[in-house]
């Protein structure tokens, strides 16, 4: 399976308490509930088609537990993908704490986490993949396992909240295999690791 | 009552900045271009330059600016467009009036140049309530600190490169006032740089997201 992330961040690379004031209020933040204003058809369908490949979902436990509540209780829809996709596909959530996950068809993966993800990319079909999970994602980024990344980026600077990226990091090249915008100013990029980037030297070009 | 000068009458201010995917706008140009914080991983906006960046670009430098930098930014401008007229973006930079904000008092050799001495926010501000063309911001990362929580940017261009840097300092600070922006534009390059053109659009708006 190929492992993919998806990512719904501020201009300034914020992905905490997305849906809502109390979803996240960690760390003091106060300004959750971000995506409301900016959630319109075309990010929907990205968002549905996303879900549509999915084989099966890798969760960080606190991204596990906001879906459990959320997605793992409410009824169904009848026509959504997500909530289908959420609901029929297995789901693998990575913690040391969690004993009695409460949603169906989860299993925790504890231990040697990293073997067991290539485990699962090894043996299955369709994406394994990962949605919101900061901490997940950026130990994902470090021991190399993401093979796609979705950015869903909102036209709103919070200042305040976890990052996707953290203040210290890999340094990583990409490739930007798809990218496009909706109505409501939302940009959708779709980036594959490379490996390590080039450094060079440039006469300063007027942003330099 | 007093009436206020209308916004629309003031100079606009375009920020044009470079940043990482990781959001980290420091030294995109090479290893020397800023060390300032231990930081080693200049350079890496180098390998992705194309023709439609430069053509973007160009446009840009096409209509009448002023600039306004930061002074290590003018530094580096300094040292090299005055002996490279002939290049792409050199006459309009060498002709544009370069405003430089600085707490220090630097010789500004590369004119014409006037020097902003004290606090940014507010010789900014009064920059722009007085008459000329837009004012143009090029790197500049930490006099953009000082714009951003002011409020005094009308349109940021936003160059995202597909390159995570892992540390640097970032165009969007930890404590940058919280606001909603309007996405006016979209450019993408050939090699993965995707251009985003906002405004500001007021206050954050909150709500919650979930089933209806």
């Amino acid at each position: 399976m190929k492992l993919t992330t998806t990512t719904i961040v501020t201009v300034d690379g914020v992905m905490q308490g997305l849906g809502g004031p109390d979803e996240d209020r960690s760390g003091g933040f106060e300004r959750g509930g971000w995506v409301a204003p900016f959630w319109d058809e075309e990010g929907a369908a990205f968002l549905n088609q996303v879900y549509g490949r999915a084989g099966a979902f890798l969760f960080g436990r606190r991204t596990y537990e906001i879906f459990a509540a959320s997605w793992g209780v409410w009824q169904d829809p009848g026509d959504s993908p997500i909530w289908t996709a959420l609901n029929t596909k297995p789901k693998y959530v990575v913690s040391s704490t969690l004993a009695e996950p409460g949603w169906a068809s989860t299993t925790v993966l504890s231990g040697d986490v990293a073997s067991a993800i290539g485990e699962l990319k090894a043996g299955r079909e369709g994406e394994l993949q990962v949605h919101g999970s900061g901490a997940l994602v950026r130990w994902l980024l470090a021991q190399q396992l993401v093979d796609e990344m979705n950015l869903i980026v909102c036209p709103v600077v919070l200042g305040q909240g976890t990052r996707l990226f953290p203040d210290t990091g890999p340094d990583m090249a990409l490739d930007l295999i798809d990218t496009r915008s909706t109505p409501k100013g939302v940009t959708i990029q779709v980036y594959w690791p490379t490996g390590r980037p080039r450094y060079g030297t440039a006469s300063p070009t007027p942003s330099q | 009552m007093p009436t206020e000068r209308k916004a629309v009458d003031m100079r606009k201010l375009m920020v044009t900045t470079f940043v990482s995917l990781d959001g980290v706008m420091q030294a995109p140009g090479g290893p020397e271009e800023d060390e300032s914080d231990g930081f080693a991983w200049g350079g890496w906006s180098v390998n992705y330059w194309d023709d439609t960046m430069g053509a973007y670009m160009g446009d840009v430098m096409s209509r009448p600016f002023d600039l306004l930098l930061g002074r290590r930014t003018y530094d580096i401008f300094a040292a090299y467009w005055p002996t490279a007229p002939e290049e792409a973006g050199g006459k309009p930079l060498n002709d544009a009036t370069k405003f430089v904000a600085s707490r220090s008092r630097p010789t500004l050799g590369w004119g014409p140049a006037v020097l902003l001495e004290g606090d940014a926010a507010e010789t900014v501000a009064e920059l722009k309530r007085g008459d000329g063309p837009e004012l143009q911001v090029h790197g500049s990362g930490n006099l953009i600190q000082t714009l951003v929580p002011a409020g005094l940017i009308d349109e940021f261009r936003v160059w995202t490169f597909p390159v995570l840097v892992g540390s640097g300092r970032r165009l969007f600070a930890e404590g940058t006032v919280p606001a909603g922006l309007r996405l006016i534009d979209t450019t993408v390059s050939t090699t993965g740089v995707v251009i985003a053109t906002y405004e500001p659009a007021g206050a954050l708006v909150v709500g919650t997201f979930g089933q209806e």
